[in-house]
């Protein structure tokens, strides 16, 4: 059984408590949210800040006034203070490898299930498309896209009709496409050993991230 | 006279203060610090300032339930916050002695 890792538990309530949360407030918070979104610090600490502040924004809902009345200070200045103070503490060194992980472990997983697809579904065995390749590394970038910029990332519904869209796009495209012309032709022996590889790539990628992210949640107080 | 220069080391001080004599939260430290005439002590101050001082252990934040209804997080100082507090006073002191000197010299 798949075990969520700490962050991916903070996000959860995060997404759910929004979504408990009235349009008016919501559309206050989502430009802070958005603003440290595209910010270069952890990805933990950007949801533990997020859970801070939704609480701020439900106490401010409570007491009838905006966000802005609540913090005291314009929402940007808010922003740019909080950005600035986590930077200089040295928040953002840990965001490159952040984005070097996602990519990766969304490469691995995607190719993975191609390889799977092919040999177990399709009865294609040592035929390596390029268009999985291509595919997988596209999926890569939007992940990154989407660690980055998380518009969509915390508006359930949005999100599941990009998901959706997206997983409807990727159907069509590997049934219909005329795109999957272009193969590698590998022995068996080979195309065996390549599936080893890459199914012990997504489950030590797995292992990673889960440490990573239950590690980081470590130093703040998310719970 | 640019009064927010002065304040930024003070307010770290004064804010550890306030926490080590209760478990407070960051509207009610607010509250305080107003009350004892930091009137321009803002929530979206504050908080920043909160972050680093989690980060560097000197409070420790834990969410409770809160009568309002959402949770709310309560700071205590940890034992490193202590000390910071007493040497935060101590030099505080030794700072304003030496002003004190200089202006009342005049």
């Amino acid at each position: 059984m798949i075990r969520k890792n700490n962050l991916e538990i903070l996000k959860e309530e995060n997404v759910d408590r929004i979504a408990n949360m009235g349009g008016e407030m919501w559309d206050q918070l989502a430009p802070v949210f958005r603003y440290l979104s595209i910010s270069m610090i952890s990805e933990f600490e950007i949801e533990s800040i997020k859970k801070d502040l939704i609480g701020m924004a439900e106490e401010a809902e409570l007491q009838h006034i905006s966000l802005e009345e609540k913090l005291g200070i314009p929402a940007k200045e808010f922003c740019e203070d909080l950005i600035q103070s986590v930077r200089r503490d040295g928040g953002g060194k840990s965001k490159a490898g952040e984005i070097c992980m996602v990519f990766l472990s969304s490469v691995v997983r995607t190719l993975t299930f191609f390889w799977v697809l092919d040999n177990v579904f399709f009865g294609e065995p040592g035929r390596i498309n390029l268009f999985s390749i291509w595919f997988a590394v596209i999926l890569g970038a939007i992940d990154v896209g989407a660690l980055v910029a998380l518009k969509f990332a915390f508006d359930r519904r949005k999100r599941g009709m990009i998901e959706v869209g997206g997983l409807v796009l990727i159907l069509i495209c590997f049934f219909y496409g005329g795109i999957r012309n272009s193969f590698i032709v590998i022995s068996r022996g080979w195309n065996l050993f390549l599936g080893m590889i890459l199914i012990a790539a997504t489950v030590l990628t797995y292992g990673i991230q889960r440490w990573y992210w239950n590690r980081q949640s470590q130093k703040y107080e998310w719970k | 006279m640019d009064k927010a220069q002065l304040m930024k080391g003070i307010l770290e001080g004064c804010i550890l203060k306030i926490i080590d004599q209760e478990e407070t939260y960051g509207y009610e430290i607010v509250t305080r610090l107003q009350d004892y005439g930091f009137t321009d002590a803002k929530e979206g101050t504050l908080y920043p300032l909160l972050l680093r001082l989690e980060k560097k252990k000197l409070i420790q934040g834990v969410f409770k339930e809160s009568p309002l209804g959402p949770k709310r997080k309560y700071y205590t100082l940890t034992q490193d916050g202590e000390m910071y507090v007493s040497r935060f006073y101590q030099v505080w002191k030794e700072v304003e002695a030496s002003v004190e000197s200089i202006f009342g010299g005049r």
